[in-house]
């Protein structure tokens, strides 16, 4: 093993350049620390984009696919999902999986982290709205988010770096119908600048935010966060695999160690391990830096690493108007959002909720796609009648549902496969729940009645939808007691204190909101304390 | 020919295959009519070369004598027909005629221009108050 020079040691050594990462790097670096950034794929390349020409549904099929086992790009890891419901959607690179989100921007309610004190389920989390409040603010103004201010479902989002965009006649159309029906919505929030913003350029519409938005309007920390932070002088090593996490006699990390995209294995030494790597790449590479001290895995004394894996069930539900819609000018993710059906109702019979986001349904390509349209077969007779009828002219209330944490959802090193490094690839095992279940049937009724009430002629239920795993939360929970999380509020491994972990792995429970802006808001929070942290112990030192 | 290039003999299968998937009907050309079985089946190769395999082996699996009508194609439960038949609507949907004829080529840029109407939009969900549950 070829070892790093002195030289290269740096103050924070970071694995994963997606949106927790990035935020984590910039909080560090602003304060003066040398930071190093492990990612194992590559920076997105734009220039391969479809998203203005005629090619674009073709290219999301595959390159821009958000799927790792259709995309198979060199990034990738193994993960088999034959013992999952869901398939885990994410992209390995410079920008994390926000390169292919929609942007869709969501802070979580109050009582999404209070769930064992209101409703009596899984835990609350240590910490509260409150505390988040703050870190939200100054993270919404990082990734140039749009939005509307004002919410009566949130208490204090008194304003959006940018003015929100146009919620569009279908937008407008689902509003109208929820004040008839005396419903919740709201214009919808995303990180998609409305006007020339730092490094991002204003939204155009093309309604192709999670193909290659090639004008950067959408914020994915390639565009919000690297070209500065290179600047400022974060080393960041692209097409690099984190092997395993080494530590000490004392168990304190010491470095973590990478094959280069040259197949040379190096140590990169740093006085802090800051882990990004998401839901899944986290408890694998935790999972894999066993030693004398933990045979079981890095900081896995409670046993949890990798368990209570929530996945964020998802259904679709299509109306099909008489009105003309072309509903894809515009954004793509969330002109208008409901929180209707967010908190617990116990008449319901289940617990929790589910957020619902309106999205176009595309072009042409994509009406005769077996999602979300049922699956049945449209071709013969029928075909350009079918076609006529949808294209333009019909919208989806996509529902997020909430996942509660259960010990047997998990993922585990799968040692029958190996990636590009020789190491082991994951094995997810998951399961909806009864409550998660019942919880999307209640959401896919009400939703047909809201579409209903606006007017839809048709509407077509995507009850649970298999490739829909974009929210990958809960595998390094967090909490107080070191016998029953892996993290404390902020971040740090309780049994190894200089190793971070700010990534969504930390979620002691799933909400039923978009991750990304608690996920960026929460790395902020951590790196901050160990920023104030240092800083003291350097002063007392 | 590269091994995302059929056949004469693909194509000419192809053709008869995607005309009952997509027939001229209701004022729209066949799919043979819009050249999916040459050009445009091309095309989406040049995009997406993966797919020309699956083309290819679900052209294969249709043996003789062809169906007569799409109902008689699915009737004989082909799994790989499926990957066949969106590879020939992408290439229909890219002939720039058919294109024309549905009403959509390709995204166009759209400045923003802002809802001023917001406030009066928005005054009946305020109006109802915060709906989120305090917290300890």
């Amino acid at each position: 093993m070829e070892l790093s020079s002195s030289h290269d040691r740096a103050d924070v050594v970071i694995v994963g350049a997606g949106p927790a990462g990035a935020v984590a790097a910039r909080r560090f670096v602003e304060d003066g620390f040398s930071v190093v950034c492990i990612e194992q794929g590559d920076w997105p390349d734009y220039s391969r984009s479809h998203v203005a020409d005629e090619y674009l549904e073709l290219s999301a099929g595959k390159e821009w696919n958000p799927q790792p086992t259709v995309r198979r790009s060199f990034s990738d890891y193994p993960i088999d999902t034959s013992r999952s419901d869901v398939e885990p959607l994410i992209w390995n690179g410079v920008g994390g999986s926000a390169v292919m989100y929609a942007g869709i921007w969501m802070r979580l309610m109050p009582s999404d982290f209070r769930v064992r004190s209101l409703d009596g389920v899984a835990d609350d989390w240590p910490l509260s709205y409150e505390d988040l409040a703050p870190f939200y603010e100054r993270i919404e103004r990082d990734f140039g988010v749009s939005g509307y201010p004002g919410d009566p479902a949130f208490p204090d989002i008194d304003s959006y770096p940018m003015k929100a965009a146009p919620i569009g006649p279908h937008g407008r159309m689902m509003a109208e119908a929820h004040n008839r029906l005396g419903w919740h919505w709201w214009p919808g929030s995303n990180a998609i600048a409305t006007e020339d913003y730092r490094n991002q350029g204003a939204c155009v519409q093309r309604g192709a935010c999670m193909w290659g938005c090639i004008n950067k309007a959408k914020a994915s920390p390639d565009v919000t966060h690297w070209p500065d932070l290179l600047t400022q002088g974060v080393r960041l090593i692209t097409r690099a695999v984190a092997q395993e996490i080494e530590t000490d006699a004392a168990g304190r990390a010491t470095a973590v160690v990478y094959t280069g995209d040259d197949g040379v294995t190096r140590r990169q030494e740093a006085d802090v391990v800051v882990v990004a790597a998401n839901g899944l790449g986290t408890p694998r590479l935790l999972q894999l830096s066993t030693s004398t001290r933990f045979p079981n895995g890095l900081a896995n004394g409670s046993g949890l690493v990798g368990k209570r894996l929530m996945m964020h069930p998802f259904a679709t539900v299509v109306g099909v108007f008489d009105d003309k819609l072309d509903p894809w000018k515009g954004v793509w993710g969330q002109p208008v959002y409901s929180l209707e059906f967010y908190e617990t109702v116990k008449e319901r019979g289940f617990v929790r909720g589910a957020k619902w986001n309106v999205t176009p349904t595309g072009g042409p390509q994509a009406m005769t796609a077996a999602f979300p349209w049922g699956g049945s077969e449209i071709w013969g007779e029928g075909f350009h009648d079918t076609v006529r009828d949808r294209l333009g002219h019909s919208l989806a209330w996509g529902i997020v549902a909430e996942d509660l944490p259960e010990e047997h959802n998990r993922v585990e090193l799968d040692h029958s496969t190996r990636d590009r490094a020789g190491l082991p690839g994951v094995r997810m095992t998951y399961r909806t729940s009864q409550n998660t279940k019942d919880l999307l049937a209640f959401n896919v009724e009400r939703a047909s009645e809201s579409l209903r009430e606006a007017g839809a002629k048709e509407t077509i239920v995507a009850p649970m939808i298999r490739e829909t795993g974009w929210h990958i939360l809960g595998t390094a929970t967090m909490g107080e007691d070191a016998a029953s999380s892996v993290v404390d509020q902020w971040g740090r491994a309780h049994e190894v204190p200089n190793l971070i972990i700010v990534d969504g792995s930390t979620w002691p429970t799933s909400s039923g909101m978009n991750p990304t802006p608690t996920i960026a808001a929460f790395s902020l929070r951590a790196i901050e304390h160990a920023v104030t942290e240092r800083r003291s112990q350097a002063v007392s030192s | 020919m590269t091994a995302a290039e059929l056949t004469a003999a693909e194509r000419s299968k192809l053709a008869a295959v995607a005309d009952l998937l997509i027939p001229r009907a209701s004022g729209m050309p066949s799919a043979s009519e819009a050249l999916v079985h040459e050009e445009f089946i091309d095309r989406v190769f040049s995009v997406r070369p993966d797919l020309a395999d699956g083309v290819r082996s679900g052209l294969a699996d249709i043996a003789d004598p062809l169906p007569a009508s799409f109902p008689e194609l699915q009737a004989r439960a082909l799994p790989r027909v499926r990957a066949l038949a969106e590879a020939v609507t992408a290439a229909y949907f890219l002939n720039p005629q058919v294109a024309q004829l549905v009403g959509y080529r390709k995204r166009s840029v759209i400045p923003i221009r802002f809802d001023e109407d917001l406030d009066a939009l928005v005054s009946s969900v305020n109006a109802r108050g915060p709906i989120y549950r305090p917290t300890p």
